[in-house]
């Protein structure tokens, strides 16, 4: 029976750990794992416009840290570990406070009939869901994201991330908390809100 | 313990917050055959790459070359000296970030031949403003053989200026944006992030409505770059803006402009 994190790597079987004594490098943890971390770091608030560039810095972490890795420990934990860590120095590099590229015109895909208000008010939601989400601490955006966006269970959230169950619910609670704040104020700024 | 419900599963609904950001946020997606043949090529590259850590006489270098840069500016004037003091610290942080690039873009990686020009003289920030307003389309010079430098020493004095105007655009200060991206141009004409440069330009030109000169700028980008992730990503963006103005009709039924990415907020801040 797959491990429940397998429905992340729809294409591949996934390699828990790897037999002992089998040489790893990176081409095949890509090979294997490539996916994951494209996803990995999507959920961690990569902008799709930097993920091919962010993706490589943590390949080329992996390619040096592959003899520190500990191969009675799940890959893919350690990947997401990684994935965190190069994430945590892009969000500092990038100011994320005030993310929003472009409006996200690369990844809008307006059909030729769409009126130019709906445009602008997917926009709208896109920049205000994307801010409020930029600001919470990077395991529970992830957390939300897999949980809210992605529909994982808790469960495989756990299992991804290497903590216990409990503390997948924690900051998943904590996460709507701060969002709820967040948005309220957000929404009531731009005249928007509960009616 | 049961997993709780989710919130687009409420009782009740959701409230307008949660609506929002539902609708708005992006759902993560599977990297495409593309995104995956580059990213594959990229990894075979680092593979090859020596494992160990960069010296720690190159951090030492960059060090004293930032100290060099606050030092060296006894004239600055404030405004300018606390931009240069965060475009250092901004070096400093992202030394790694530049030996990877360093390594895993030889397309970009011209010789490292750059002609390092006086600094600019601080002027205030208006004038500064209009006078890269008005030299923003010129074309680029052409520069003189100058004393090498090696390609970390450039890299890092690179990013400083491509990190400020990808922190400009991303605060809605798109003609902010060009300034930095123009410094870096007269300064690295050739420099290893000169497709960085040109996509973010190409951004920033498309907020102020410039379509004209984001589409010249788009192609000279793809002329230069034909490979690189950056020119395809600019054409993409050009064919997007040009998509939406002509799906807008005005109201006197002849076509109309969108401006993409701006709100009138956005506008107002212009």
């Amino acid at each position: 029976m797959k491990p429940a994190y397998a429905r992340f790597q729809p294409a591949f079987e996934p390699a828990a750990s790897p037999p002992a004594g089998e040489a790893l490098d990176v081409r095949t943890i890509y090979r294997e794992h490539g996916r994951f971390v494209w996803l990995s770091l999507q959920r961690l608030g990569i902008h799709p416009s930097d993920l091919d560039d962010v993706a490589q810095d943590v390949f080329m972490v992996v390619h040096r840290r592959l003899d520190t890795f500990d191969r009675r420990a799940r890959v893919t934990t350690w990947l997401f570990g990684i994935c965190m860590r190069v994430a945590a120095n892009y969000r500092r590099r990038r100011r994320w406070s005030h993310e929003v590229l472009s409006g996200g015109l690369e990844d809008e895909r307006p059909s030729a009939l769409a009126a130019a208000d709906d445009i602008l008010v997917r926009r709208e939601q896109r920049e205000i869901a994307e801010m409020a989400l930029n600001r919470l601490e990077m395991a529970k955006r992830a957390t939300f994201v897999m949980f809210e966006i992605e529909s994982l269970s808790c469960l495989e959230i756990a299992e991804l991330m290497n903590v216990p169950v409990g503390t997948v619910y924690s900051r998943l609670h904590s996460a709507r908390k701060q969002l709820e704040k967040n948005l309220a104020r957000d929404l009531a700024r731009r005249g928007l809100g509960n009616s | 313990m049961r997993d709780p419900t989710r919130l687009r599963d409420h009782p009740g609904g959701m409230t307008a917050g949660a609506e929002v950001l539902l609708r708005g946020a992006r759902r993560p997606q599977l990297p495409g055959a593309h995104d995956l043949d580059r990213l594959g090529a990229a990894v075979e590259g680092i593979s090859r790459s020596p494992r160990s850590a960069p010296p720690s006489g190159l951090r030492l270098a960059v060090a004293g070359l930032v100290a060099a840069m606050i030092a060296g500016g006894g004239t600055f004037v404030w405004a300018w000296h606390a931009r240069e003091e965060r475009r250092v610290a901004a070096a400093e942080a992202n030394l790694q970030a530049a030996e990877a690039l360093q390594k895993l873009r030889p397309a970009h990686a011209v010789a490292a031949v750059e002609r390092p020009q006086a600094p600019t003289p601080p002027v205030a920030r208006t004038a500064r403003h209009h006078v890269a307003e008005a030299h923003v389309a010129a074309p680029a010079p052409v520069e003189a053989p100058a004393p090498v430098l090696s390609k970390s020493d450039g890299l890092a004095r690179e990013v400083p200026l491509i990190d400020a105007g990808r922190a400009d655009l991303a605060a809605g200060a798109p003609s902010r944006a060009l300034e930095s991206l123009e410094a870096h141009r007269r300064e690295f004409p050739r420099g290893q992030l000169a497709a960085e440069r040109e996509f973010l330009a190409v951004q920033a030109l498309v907020q102020m409505n410039r379509t004209g000169d984001a589409k010249q700028r788009a192609e000279e980008l793809a002329t230069r770059f034909p490979s690189s992730s950056y020119a395809a990503r600019a054409t993409r963006l050009i064919e997007e803006v040009e998509a939406q103005r002509a799906a807008v009709p005005r109201h006197d039924g002849s076509r109309g402009t969108v401006r993409p990415g701006s709100s009138q907020r956005d506008q107002d801040r212009l």
